[in-house]
């Protein structure tokens, strides 16, 4: 008797799991078809710019899931859009919506905590359920300890490691980016981390990590991951196939300032001096790299910028999951890569580091909460600022190396785009029309050209007039006469600090010999500059105690034209703007104010955020 | 007769009957067990220590109540695979069933395509749903506050709604300074204009003050502007015909949560529900 219905249900699941992924097919083709209302999508020539978030991770990754992560790729989606979510029984909000957002969970184990936790997952009835839902302190340790270890050694545990749960959870993320891609007001890109970390030898890791962004949905199956290959030459094999057989794909390497000088080494990963075919390769499949996330910025080190007076901001130098300051004199920053490229440009014939930058903040919370007087905390259970505030203000704990509070309220990307569709945000990345900034919503252009003049930006369609006579932020400066001319143009984030200063920071490079300046280029005020140029601080009208500020200082909007006094046209130049907040308090300020304690001695209470354009690069002709 | 009850077959007739009655009156008494399920203190306890554990925060009285049912629902449908013999069986088959008893029960009373008429009338039913956001057309004028110039940005702006107040001019841009961005504003959400002007008191005159007259001074995230509003689309009901997609996918996904829920319900009759936890509060 009792057979009958188990042949029953055998039946219909047999039915049913056809049924399901032969629909769930057709559902995918159809909405990978054109958009349909692409007509209807206003677009914009002189480009608008939208800021978004490339760097985000659920509780579909291994290690957010373990630090108690419950949110998923749809939460992130609706959170980025300006929708009320709950994060650690909270409810959280943004205070100015995203207008695009890549889930980017890590491939290794993707999926696999989340389907081990669940009841009514692949794992039920296991050993591993009972270990993995078991509250027991020492299955919880043995857990973490394993997944820390296989990570560490590379090397998956196959009991977890099942291809079938990381198809369905990729699956997972291609849908919900599918559910929340609304041509014209909103893009969700498809997208997932790379996380290699080759270990040093004193056996801690460095952080090679790469984000995986797809153009579209037509992607591998599977998504590549370090257990496949920790040599990111592999992963450009995988991304050049999938380009191949489905929608174009980008990589974007991040946190370089704990790659332990790996990042931008002169040699490959296996040792190998590099090539202009290396170089070339890197280049079409890693166009961008992330200049600033939560763990840090990647863009100078003090020691390495003695003369940038700006440098210390936001330094993270613990190498992830270990207690050692990695190296970071050379390989490590994004600044000093921008030179070393060019050295090797010398020689090779190509430039390996020609990068254009985005920021991203790599929270493992599901949510995208880079707002300093909006932050929640970003590592769930490990810093979870409502409840922890007392450990997280006196440097507690840790996350990964470093204590929660050494985390930054940061960053997210701004794209110069015709109009806000995959295709449309997905070609500013792929050009490098694109920018990094530590959090807040600032607007900045950048242009070259050798026919500006100082006039042009007081013109009303000076936009148009510089895309006309130029190039844009990530582009190559074609050859000219006389000196390189720049227009620059910042707008500040009517939600945060106005801006002290625009600069322009030069590297150049001949006979093998690199070199960067820092040009103060227009400036908040009637500050006037040195003889050095240099340039009197903006002020400060931080409460530290209250955790306010004012904008009686500073400016909300800069313009400005440079010519480059220094011009030798037989060096090779990478030109980049920085444009500088005034001082604002720091996420951990407001926490300390908002709890009556005092602030942290360990960190900056106040900051002076920040954003970062792509380069635009100068070629001498032989 | 005696060769009769000697007969192998005869006993073992018998043995069968004896174990039938025996198994019978045991599985009779553990059916009856098994319809009960027990919402004691202790599993109180579990489940507010599991919350805790994930949220990192205790659960508010609502969620609590949220996780008790949950708890029951998911006892039951354990429970119901369990009587037809799902832990028994091959190990691939029993987990696929567990993994996807959910989806099974949705899905087994497949949610068929509404009519045009069904989709209509949930759409007309259901307003709360396919409401669009409120959205303000506008012109402002801009008065910077750059350079320390708040107070006589402030002062600046007031003249010059004075000089408009007496004019009938709908557009002024070139009587403040420069901005940066646009003068002429259509179709802005309360989103829009915490993201092009700032959570500042703008937001809330845009979607408060009269329309058709100088307003302000008020502040954005910028500096001081005088407004001048053209035109307010309330929240409105997105139109049925270019948004059917959006409407069926709610309706399946609404009819599904539907049929869950009265399938659940079903089940829930078959058990008797206790819960001491509430006794010794």
């Amino acid at each position: 008797m009792k057979l009958l219905p188990v042949l029953f249900f055998i039946v219909v699941f047999g039915l049913l799991s056809c049924g399901g992924s032969d629909s769930g097919k057709t559902e995918k083709d159809k909405k990978s078809s054109p958009d349909t209302t692409a007509a209807e999508i206003a677009v914009n020539p002189l480009r608008n710019c939208y800021f978004g978030d490339l760097h985000l991770h659920t509780a579909l990754s291994a290690d957010a899931n373990f630090f108690g992560a419950t949110l998923l790729p749809e939460d992130s989606y609706k959170f980025a859009m300006g929708e009320e979510v709950e994060y650690l029984g909270q409810k959280v909000k943004r205070i100015a919506p995203l207008d695009f957002l890549a889930v980017t969970d890590h491939s290794e184990y993707l999926g696999a905590i989340l389907a081990a936790k669940d009841p009514n997952g692949p794992f039920a009835g296991t050993e591993l359920y009972r270990q993995y839902t078991s509250k027991d302190q020492k299955d919880v340790a043995k857990s973490f300890g394993g997944f820390v270890a296989d990570m560490s050694a590379n090397n998956p545990n196959p009991k977890l490691n099942k291809p079938e749960v990381i198809k369905s959870a990729w699956q997972r993320v291609i849908n919900a980016a599918q559910t929340y891609n609304k041509p014209g007001k909103f893009t969700a890109l498809v997208g997932y981390e790379w996380t290699s970390a080759p270990n040093n030898l004193n056996n801690h890791s460095q952080n090679l990590h790469r984000c995986v962004i797809f153009k579209g949905d037509k992607v591998p199956d599977i998504p590549f991951s370090s257990f496949d290959s920790q040599d990111p030459e592999n992963l450009w094999t995988y991304l050049e196939n999938a380009r191949k057989t489905g929608s174009d794909v980008l990589a974007v390497p991040h946190n370089g300032n704990v790659s332990d000088g790996l990042m931008f080494d002169t040699k490959t990963l296996s040792g190998k001096p590099l090539t202009r075919a290396y170089a070339e390769r890197r280049m079409a499949n890693e166009p961008l790299t992330e200049m600033v996330q939560g763990k840090g910025q990647s863009e100078t080190h003090p020691s390495i910028s003695p003369n940038d007076e700006f440098a210390n901001y936001e330094l993270y130098e613990i190498l992830l999951g270990s207690t050692e300051r990695g190296k970071f004199k050379k390989g490590s920053y994004v600044r000093q890569a921008f030179g070393t490229g060019q050295e090797l440009q010398e020689k090779l014939g190509a430039n390996p580091f020609k990068y254009g930058v985005e920021g991203g903040s790599d929270y493992h919370s599901g949510i995208s909460s880079s707002e300093e007087n909006n932050y929640p905390g970003s590592h769930g259970t490990q810093d979870n600022l409502a409840l922890n505030y007392k450990m997280i203000l006196a440097a507690g704990a840790s996350v990964g190396g470093e204590p929660p509070i050494r985390i930054g309220a940061a960053g997210i990307t701004g794209a110069w785009a015709e109009s806000n569709t995959r295709d449309a945000i997905f070609d500013a990345l792929k050009r490098k029309e694109c920018f990094a900034t530590s959090g807040p919503r600032i607007k900045i252009r950048l242009f070259a050209g050798w026919n500006y003049n100082a006039d042009l930006v007081k013109q009303t369609d000076w936009v148009k007039q510089a895309y006309a006579g130029g190039v844009p932020m990530g582009a190559d400066l074609p050859a000219g006469n006389g000196k390189p001319k720049f227009l620059v143009q910042a707008i500040k984030d009517p939600n945060s600090g106005n801006l002290d200063r625009i600069q322009i920071i030069k590297v150049t490079t001949k006979n093998g010999k690199s070199t960067e300046k820092i040009y103060n280029v227009v400036w908040s005020g009637d500050r006037k500059a040195g003889a050095k140029g240099n340039l009197p601080a903006v002020g400060n009208t931080v409460d530290i105690k209250a955790a306010t500020y004012t904008n009686s200082i500073g400016a909300a909007e800069l313009i400005g034209y440079w010519e480059d006094p220094d011009f030798d046209p037989q060096s090779f130049a990478t030109y980049y703007a920085r444009v500088i907040e005034i001082p604002t308090p720091r996420w951990s300020t407001y926490l300390a104010a908002k709890n009556n304690l005092p602030v942290s001695k360990t960190i900056d209470a106040t900051i002076q955020e920040r954003a970062w354009t792509s380069p635009v690069w100068y070629t001498p002709s032989k | 007769m005696k060769r009769f009850f000697s007969e192998p077959l005869f006993q073992f007739l018998i043995l069968g009957l004896l174990l039938y009655v025996l198994v019978s009156f045991v599985q009779a008494k553990r059916e009856k067990q098994s319809k009960e399920i027990v919402i004691d203190n202790e599993r109180i306890g579990l489940l507010i220590g599991n919350y805790k554990n994930q949220m990192g925060a205790l659960p508010t009285k609502q969620q609590l109540d949220a996780m008790i049912e949950n708890y029951i629902l998911e006892e039951i449908s354990y429970r119901e695979a369990k009587k037809m013999g799902l832990d028994r069986d091959d190990e691939i088959i029993r987990r696929r069933l567990s993994q996807k008893f959910d989806f099974l029960k949705t899905d087994l009373g497949a949610t068929p395509a509404p009519t045009e008429q069904q989709l209509k009338d949930f759409y007309k039913n259901n307003p709360a749903f396919f409401q669009t956001e409120g959205t303000v057309n506008f012109s402002h004028i801009f008065f910077s506050t750059d350079n320390g110039n708040d107070s006589t940005a402030k002062l600046r702006a007031s003249s010059v709604l004075q000089q408009l107040r007496s004019s009938d001019s709908q557009r002024a841009p070139e009587k403040g300074d420069h901005f940066a961005l646009q003068y002429d504003y259509t179709e802005q959400t309360p989103l829009d204009i915490k993201q092009n002007f700032g959570d500042k008191p703008i937001l809330d005159s845009l979607f408060k003050c009269h329309l058709h007259t100088w307003i302000g001074p008020v502040q954005s995230g910028y500096g001081w502007h005088l407004v001048y509003i053209l035109k307010r689309g309330d929240a409105t009901l997105m139109p049925y015909e270019p948004n059917k997609e959006i409407i069926r996918a709610k309706y399946t996904e609404v009819l599904r949560n539907d049929q869950n829920k009265k399938a659940f319900d079903e089940l829930e009759r078959k058990y008797i529900i206790r819960r001491p936890y509430l006794d010794t509060k």
